[in-house]
């Protein structure tokens, strides 16, 4: 955390997305903090209003506060984002884990799964998981869970492999160590980087694919503010009410945009 | 042979490799071809040969951290050829190796005391209070300070980094110990240091050792006897002092010819060995070295490889018993 901020400070880019994130984070974390109106209060007499110092983003179609909504909707989108990489990350990394490390059947069964998981388009399989399973907050996150395990399975088996070819690991078998202790004492905290840095790079895109679903109307329910269920819900005021759009459109862009300076930054050497 | 006293039995080892060549056929490399050995306590085996001669492959077959194919093994009488992985843990801390890379084989994400006192723990020597005591006291015993346990890998140098290796190695007190050319990925310098240290703690301690190099200059420092391999064949065994002043195989007489030699020694002509390494998924038929031999003859080819005594103790496989082959002195480095 020390060396993000010292890096930060010799690296703009860098700090630029600090900052953004951590703005952006906060109104996840705390929505109080920046919105005291409710982001759920229809009031029909107020729709529609462009922005103001009242309602700074202004008013949707049913006259609710679009900052609050944006505000409120950080917290929906990203943790539902978060959450499902965070599974995916967990269960394709043990899986990568065990396949590199055991190979032969084990190995040869997890490249044909996740295969399959592969061939199908993000967003299809998300509304077909969806579809299935029902739509709600948690099918979305199962779905998007399961659209990026192959991609952190995939990762941390060839970490794995790389990894598991070091002496390193032969003088652990030497020394007595079973394979789970070789598996998470040791190849574990060497394939973890890898994993992590998976997680950066594929949450921008999980943030769109997040968005896409919700535009489509599977995962998160009206009325609860989400920021793809916004767009979705403002499509047909766009072109004389843009602010209905924009608003929840620029929370997307700089939340994928902050995601990405960071790990650029991180990735450079000074 | 006192039975007693031996350590390492390996009778009759051999290991293939598959490797995939189309979907359909894979070719078979031989990778060691029925190898025998025997170690006695606080004795030294070399295992001598160029790359690709198996040396390795068997060394870590000896210690079932290869599986090998054929063979048996026994380790202090007791054959452990074909005990499952449950019955070989406990065995584990008694053959310990010591790896050529020491920067491959220190894991980088753990620090030195926990990488030293693993085996320790792993096999209820220390218990978790007296574990710090004797991991201190296990690097002091290859000669650095016990701080150095608070440290991570990256923190040492590569000599440092092998030390800690040969403490991680010794800290389970094993019977045996393979050392997998320990001092060939370090600079000139620090490989005397390592090998002293090695000199040293064998000297001192009576270690038993496998000892896998192709330096014949540290071999002869350091060893008993020497198994010369050529293509997965022992293909001469016996003491090093025999071995290397009256070599009884033409192929240990042109290894021992191309040691490097002062340049103040008068310049004698020097035997090249022809040719590379053949392929060992298609080795030559009967002896495997007839066609780099400069004395083979025709019956060399049908020769099966089979050793013949040529003195107490000394091995070759050799067919051909009406040679003079020129030794060159090896200097201690």
């Amino acid at each position: 955390m020390k060396t993000l901020l010292d890096r930060a400070r010799r690296n703009p880019a860098l700090a630029l997305g600090v900052a953004i994130a951590i703005i952006i984070g906060a109104a996840a974390l705390f929505p109080g903090l920046f919105s005291q109106t409710s982001p759920l209060e229809i009031d029909m007499g107020r729709a529609l209003q462009p922005p103001s110092t009242a309602h700074p983003f202004g008013t949707d179609h049913v006259g609710r506060d679009v900052y609050s909504r944006v505000v409120h909707g950080a917290g929906v989108t990203l943790g539902i984002v978060s959450g499902s990489l965070a599974l995916s990350a967990i269960f394709g990394g043990l899986t990568g884990l065990f396949a590199g490390y055991l190979r032969g059947f084990s190995d040869l069964a997890t490249g044909q799964f996740t295969g399959v998981i592969l061939s199908f388009p993000p967003i299809f399989l998300g509304v077909m998981i969806t579809g299935i399973l029902g739509s709600s907050v948690a099918n979305l996150v199962v779905a998007m869970a399961i659209i990026y395990f192959p991609l952190f399975v995939r990762v941390a088996r060839s970490s794995t492999m790389v990894e598991a070819s070091r002496s390193y690991t032969e003088a652990a078998q030497v020394l007595g160590a079973g394979d789970l202790r070789v598996i998470f004492r040791h190849l574990l905290p060497n394939v973890l980087p890898a994993v992590l840095t998976q997680y950066i790079i594929l949450f921008p895109l999980a943030l769109q694919i997040q968005a896409a679903l919700g535009f489509l109307g599977l995962g998160v329910q009206p009325p609860t503010p989400d920021w793809g269920a916004s767009l979705q819900e403002s499509k047909d005021y766009v072109l004389f009410a843009s602010w209905t759009a924009i608003f929840p459109g620029l929370a997307l862009i700089l939340s994928s945009l902050a995601v990405i300076l960071i790990g650029r930054g991180l990735q450079s050497k000074n | 042979m006192n039975p007693e006293n031996e350590v390492l039995r390996l009778d009759g080892v051999s290991k293939v490799f598959f490797q995939r060549a189309s979907l359909r056929a894979s070719n078979v490399i031989k990778a060691v071809t029925n190898a025998s050995l025997s170690l006695r306590r606080g004795e030294v085996v070399a295992l001598v040969g160029e790359s690709g001669s198996g040396k390795s492959t068997l060394g870590r077959a000896a210690i079932r951290i290869t599986e090998p194919s054929q063979g048996k093994i026994w380790l202090e009488g007791r054959q452990i050829t074909h005990l499952d992985r449950r019955k070989l843990k406990p065995l584990r801390r008694k053959m310990q190796m010591i790896f050529q890379d020491p920067y491959g084989s220190l894991n980088p994400k753990i620090r030195i005391g926990e990488a030293v006192g693993e085996g320790m723990r792993l096999h209820g020597i220390a218990s978790s209070r007296d574990v710090g005591q004797r991991v201190a006291a296990a690097i002091e015993r290859v000669g650095l300070p016990a701080e150095l346990a608070k440290r991570w890998p990256s923190a040492l140098s590569g000599g440092q980094r092998q030390r800690i290796a040969i403490a991680r190695a010794l800290a389970v007190e094993p019977s045996i110990i393979v050392a997998d050319e320990p001092t060939s990925a370090l600079d000139v310098s620090v490989q005397a240091e390592i090998m002293d240290l090695l000199k040293d703690l064998q000297r001192r301690e009576h270690l038993s050792m496998l000892f896998i190099s192709h330096d014949l200059r540290i071999v002869r420092e350091l060893s008993d006897r020497v198994l010369v391999l050529y293509l997965g064949h022992v293909v001469e065994a016996g003491p090093v002092n025999q071995v290397f002043s009256s070599p009884a195989h033409p192929y240990t007489e042109a290894l021992l010819q191309s040691v490097p030699r002062h340049p103040a020694e008068p310049a004698k002509k020097r035997l090249v060995l022809e040719g590379e390494l053949p392929n060992p998924i298609s080795p030559p038929q009967g002896c495997v070295f007839h066609p780099r031999c400069r004395y083979a003859l025709p019956a060399c080819k049908q020769a099966d490889m089979s050793s013949r005594t040529v003195a107490p103790g000394h091995l070759t496989a050799c067919i051909r018993d009406d040679l003079d082959l020129n030794a060159t002195a090896v200097e201690r480095r």
